[in-house]
């Protein structure tokens, strides 16, 4: 057993075979070319305009897949190829007659120095531009665009360097864990892999080379500490123990459950804790694998995901296409959530099924919950479809059950029609990250905060539209992880919370033993404040 | 010409993002909108220039601007910067 130390990002640690990826192949073609400048020309804008799409599609995917964090980073990026700067240093080099591969390598190549130079923070972003340059060369040579990563399950990756839009597939495909020669922690990968759970120890040094692929590596984010060939009982190879149920002060239980998009990554919040999942993001299935799985591979993965929680509880979203989040291949004009389901009315009712037989098989209890619900219709008119395929299994002598309904409010008309809507499903849950955006009006770059006043008040009508109609309240936006935030929630009556399966732990430490009544007075006070600075002091407070 | 010092509130600083936020910033003015910093002069049009000049949170630089519109762009670029949260 050796141990290497390096710099840990996030908080969590795992165990599992190595696995190194390969360095992309960063070398310009070296040879003159006997292609004029206007060619060269020509090349680049069409390298560059092939980039802006691969950029555009991986973020809409990023953006559901791993979060905000690696949305702006990439967004970031095509901001990056459309630079002045970058232009001229090109510009200039096709007209001395670079070919476009030397006079783009070139280009970035110079950029990548002055960042390291200047050092800081600074010198972490340079490999946003390798990243780029891995990119703009793969285009110039035709070749085609990096696909998933192959990973056994619950790897750790291993890697001379991280650049963000590998970290954004990593992050998406779940591994275990990550551990890279070089790295920092103020880096766009580092960032990415942190919003999304994926504990990581960076620059550990030449050192790591001499793990074989396939050796146990425990990687321990917390200690920024890479186990080779750890003890199975080694303790430093787990995290700190949270709570296994929470309960406030005065007895209430209080449920910390997980955003999850498979039915591996459900376990791998059962292992960090969770109580159950509390978002399961249906169309990650399809966006995954370029298309929506049949009804029998439906059933399998939200059976496999019920099974990892035979207590608790899972609840899965139907389909949320639309939007910012397109089914591939599919008309960028259909409507969005429930509205996009209830447009593709067999797709929806093959969902549905295989959310019945799942129900009937798995061990947990499934909720099925309705996305960006805006009218009262549409949650009736899925009871509708409900029925229907329930008799259709019924009929087919399917072994089948029937889930509970439930529905998001993530925007204001949800608000709005809460008590309606509350009346009419087992269960309410809070996207705060669709809600602050529309109650904000923000697009969708900039920063819709939580805590403005306005978000929270809609957040406290519509946690009290439930109350008063019995039903319980989960939320499922990243505002749940925050654990002052957090405290907030439980404090206008939240009771389950459900974040990134790395978030789970802490959480759990933070709302264990909360005093409810003083949580209360809090969320009493931050409704009734004018400011987002109020509501951030209320929450400096805390309860 | 326009000029104002000011500190930089961002909390990780001027690096890419909210680089990419002065640049927007900039963009919607009939300007010439640049940063300085420890010497260094920067584009606000270009995030590149902009994370190059390594300008850490807490740190004074000055923008500057000439043109037509050079008021409201050094209004809006200093409002970016002197934003406590990262865009």
């Amino acid at each position: 057993m050796t141990d290497l130390d390096g710099v840990g990002v996030g908080t969590g640690a795992a165990t599992g075979p190595a696995v190194w990826l390969a360095g992309p192949d960063e070398t310009p073609d070296a040879g003159p070319t006997d292609r004029s400048p206007d060619a060269e020309r020509d090349r680049f804008e069409s390298a560059r305009a092939r980039t802006v799409e691969e950029l555009r599609e991986e973020r809409d995917r990023a953006a559901e897949a791993v979060g905000k964090a690696a949305e702006d980073v990439l967004a970031t990026h095509e901001t990056f190829l459309f630079d002045p700067a970058f232009e001229e240093r090109v510009e200039d080099a096709l007209a001395d007659g670079d070919p476009a591969e030397r006079a783009v390598a070139r280009a970035l190549e110079d950029w990548i120095e002055a960042f390291e130079e200047t050092g800081g923070k600074t010198a972490a972003r340079a490999d946003d531009l390798r990243d780029l340059r891995g990119r703009l060369l793969r285009a110039l040579r035709g070749e085609p665009r990096r696909s998933g990563e192959d990973l056994p399950a619950d790897a750790v990756v291993l890697a001379e360097r991280l650049d963000p839009g590998r970290a954004v597939r990593l992050a998406a495909a779940g591994v275990a864990g990550v551990a890279t020669v070089a790295g920092s922690r103020t880096g766009h990968a580092a960032i990415i892999l942190r919003s999304r759970g994926v504990p990581a120890v960076v620059g550990v040094g030449d050192a790591l080379k001499a793990v074989e692929r396939g050796a146990r590596v425990g990687v321990n984010a917390a200690a920024g500490r890479v186990t080779l060939d750890p003890r199975p009982d080694d303790a430093s190879a787990t995290e700190a123990a949270a709570p296994d149920a929470v309960r406030a002060a005065s007895g209430t239980p209080l449920a910390v459950t997980a955003n999850v998009g498979s039915a591996r990554e459900a376990a791998t919040a059962r292992e960090r804790g969770a109580d159950g999942v509390g978002l399961f993001r249906s169309e990650f299935l399809a966006l995954r694998s370029d298309g929506v799985p049949d009804e029998d591979a439906q059933t399998e993965a939200y059976a496999a995901a019920l099974d990892r929680f035979p207590d608790g509880e899972v609840a899965i979203r139907t389909f949320d296409f639309g939007g910012d989040k397109p089914l591939p291949g599919a008309d960028g004009t259909a409507p969005r959530g429930v509205a996009g389901s209830l447009a593709a009315p067999d797709r929806h009712r093959e969902q549905l099924r295989a959310l019945c037989r799942a129900a009937a098989r798995g061990a947990g209890d499934l909720t099925v919950v309705l996305p960006h619900v805006t009218r009262v219709e549409e949650v009736t008119a899925v009871r509708d479809h409900l029925d229907a395929a329930t008799d259709e299994l019924k009929a087919a002598g399917v072994p089948h059950e029937r889930p509970a309904l439930g529905a998001m409010v993530e925007t204001p008309a949800a608000v709005e029609l809460a008590p309606e809507l509350a009346s009419r499903v087992a269960s309410l849950s809070l996207g705060t990250n669709d809600l602050s955006r529309h109650v904000l009006g923000t697009t969708r770059d900039a920063d819709p905060s939580v805590a403005q006043p306005a978000v929270v008040r809609a957040i406290d009508r519509a946690v009290t539209a439930a109350a008063d109609a019995g039903v319980p309240v989960r939320c499922c936006g990243e505002a749940a992880a925050d654990p002052e935030f957090a405290a907030l929630l439980v404090g206008l009556g939240v009771t389950e919370l459900s974040v990134a399966p790395d978030a789970v732990p802490a959480l759990k430490r933070r709302l264990d033993g909360v005093d409810l009544p003083a949580a209360a007075t809090l969320a009493e006070r931050a409704t009734a404040a004018s400011t987002k600075s109020e509501v951030d002091s209320l929450l400096n407070e805390g309860p | 010409m326009t000029e104002r010092r000011v500190t930089v509130a961002r909390e990780t600083g001027l690096h890419a993002r909210p680089a990419r936020a002065v640049a927007d910033a900039a963009a919607d003015f009939d300007a010439d909108v640049a940063v300085e910093y420890d010497g260094e002069t920067a584009r606000a049009a270009s995030p590149l220039e902009l994370t190059a000049l390594g300008v850490e949170s807490g740190e004074s630089v000055v923008v500057r601007a000439r043109g037509d519109d050079a008021d409201p762009a050094v209004e809006a670029v200093v409002d970016v910067l002197v934003g406590e949260a990262d865009p």
